[in-house]
């Protein structure tokens, strides 16, 4: 039986006084339940990720704890910003496999407010090797700050051309009333925002958010039931080569390459046939080598793009229509799933001002260490 | 926080050839290829019949850089430091800091790897020649 997602809630975003983590995904869950149209005594599966603020060795089982839910199948997967993804990848092999009939996918964390008692210095090292990178220093933004290096001495590209890019999610998130940032910015706003580490500054980097989302991933037979149109499951793939920058196999060419080839190769679709993406952003290279290791841009040809005005509503390829983890905002796992969220609303036709005209196929990446483990999923209105 | 680096069985061989001022590295003994960080296992062939070698000058070339401007917190090098990323010429990537820190250090530099005292612990720099003429220009 294919699987369809029939309900999908996030929570407010940014600095939520006094929020935890628990209460922020137990907000998500009921949110994604009610808005499926389920009971929540219906929810036989439940899949939840990872919180750095609030660590939980079996977030799955704390969070039936703490909701009361009694699925016959949950577990916790933790990897990293591709986390949400492959959430989305394994409830749909449970569906298919017949286990469970509607699987929850939670994720969230209370990245900002967290940071002020012990998150700081643990997000700051987290893409580190203890023995071999940490010791030389090495920050998150750091490692990516490594590939934008190259990427722009191999391809000849300069900073303004990657700034269209926050630009331009900067733009979408200011349509997106649930969205962290949403005050506009202009490429010399990005230009001259503090350096981070060098090329990225500050507008190039994704913010902590304190926030949670959910989806209701369902039996296709279960489509009638519910209270929105079916957003089908229609192919997922995963890649994987590494998990610190400096074993990467390349810094030019990474495993999006086989993940999307296989996500779409599932589905039976091209790039060409997708009316949007929604791409992990956690800082502008990515999102440009995202979209160029995936085969939707040339290579260098992401930055120039986003100049153009492609990537922004109305242009060829509208891209994080929500406005990303850059902009809609990074609740740890839960960022990779305000992608698929913004997927969700978008192929229901739901996104008012910042809905992609006609859109009823769309491609979602999750990404996660160092740009090293990749899932793709392909989604398409019923 | 971050220094000294820590240590294991595994990594010994490395740490003990620093103390001497040389570099040790792995060699596979089935496919002969060389790879940095020492592993169980040959990344490339995954034959574990591992070899180490040890090279009294190992000599490379910046492939990537960054001058890390918000550092980790607690690090002893104040920003802005830069973090390379060292092709070594016998194979193999390394990550390291600059000697001297300089700022205008680019893709393609040469030098080799050294050894130097941080916060009690002996670690790996990246020396730059002075007089060498870069692989590659510098932007």
């Amino acid at each position: 039986m294919r699987a369809i997602i029939g309900g999908a809630a996030g929570t407010s975003m940014g600095y939520l006084k006094d929020s935890s983590t628990m209460s922020l995904q137990c907000d998500a869950l009921f949110g994604a339940i009610e808005d499926a149209g389920l009971d929540p005594a219906e929810v036989d599966g439940l899949l939840a990720a990872y919180s750095i603020v609030e660590p939980q060795i079996m977030m799955a089982d704390a969070l039936i704890e703490y909701s009361g839910l009694r699925p016959s199948v949950a577990m916790t997967i933790v990897n990293g910003g591709v986390t949400a993804a492959m959430m989305v990848m394994q409830a749909a092999m449970l569906i298919e496999q017949g286990y469970c009939r509607h699987v929850a996918v939670v994720a969230g964390d209370n990245r900002l407010s967290g940071l002020q008692r012990n998150a700081g210095a643990t997000i700051a090292s987290l893409g580190a090797q203890k023995q071999w990178e940490l010791p030389h220093g090495l920050t998150v933004p750091a490692a990516y700050a490594l590939i934008a290096n190259r990427y722009m001495h191999e391809y000849g590209v300069d900073e303004s051309q990657l700034a269209a890019i926050p630009v331009t999610q900067r733009r979408h998130a200011s349509l997106h009333p649930r969205a962290h940032k949403r005050t506009p910015i202009s490429i010399e706003d990005v230009l001259q925002s503090r350096m981070i580490a060098t090329p990225l500054r500050l507008l190039d980097c994704c913010p902590n958010s304190d926030g949670a989302g959910a989806l209701i991933i369902s039996s296709a037979d279960t489509a009638r039931d519910m209270r929105h149109p079916a957003i089908e499951i229609l192919g997922a793939g995963q890649g994987h080569s590494h998990e610190f920058v400096s074993a990467a196999p390349s810094l030019l060419d990474f495993a999006c390459k086989q993940s999307s080839a296989t996500a779409f190769e599932r589905s039976g679709l091209a790039p060409k046939d997708m009316d949007f993406a929604q791409i992990y952003d956690s800082f502008t290279i990515t999102l440009a080598v995202g979209l160029e290791s995936c085969g939707i841009y040339q290579r260098g040809e992401a930055g120039p793009a986003a100049a153009r005005g492609e990537l922004g509503l109305g242009g060829r390829f509208p891209c994080n229509t929500h406005g990303g983890l850059l902009s809609y905002g990074h609740s740890g796992a839960a960022g990779g799933l305000f992608h698929f969220i913004e997927a969700v609303e978008q192929l229901r036709g739901d996104c008012g001002e910042r809905q992609v005209e006609g859109a009823s196929l769309g491609f979602v990446h999750g990404d996660g260490g160092i740009l090293g483990a990749h899932c793709s999923v392909i989604l398409g209105r019923a | 926080m971050t220094t000294p680096a820590i240590r294991d069985a595994l990594s010994r061989p490395f740490w003990d050839a620093a103390e001497r001022g040389e570099f040790a590295y792995q060699r596979c003994r089935h496919c002969g290829k060389a790879q940095f960080f020492p592993r169980a296992a040959c990344t490339h062939c995954q034959s574990r019949d591992l070899d180490w070698q040890v090279s009294t000058e190992a000599r490379g070339s910046v492939y990537a850089l960054t001058h890390v401007a918000v550092g980790l917190p607690g690090f002893a090098i104040d920003p802005p430091y830069a973090v390379v990323l060292v092709d070594l010429d016998e194979g193999g990537r390394i990550m390291t800091n600059v000697e001297d820190n300089p700022s205008d250090i680019a893709i393609g530099d040469i030098g080799r790897i050294t050894f130097t005292l941080r916060d009690g612990g002996l670690l790996p720099i990246f020396r730059r020649d002075p007089l060498a003429t870069p692989l590659t220009s510098p932007e």
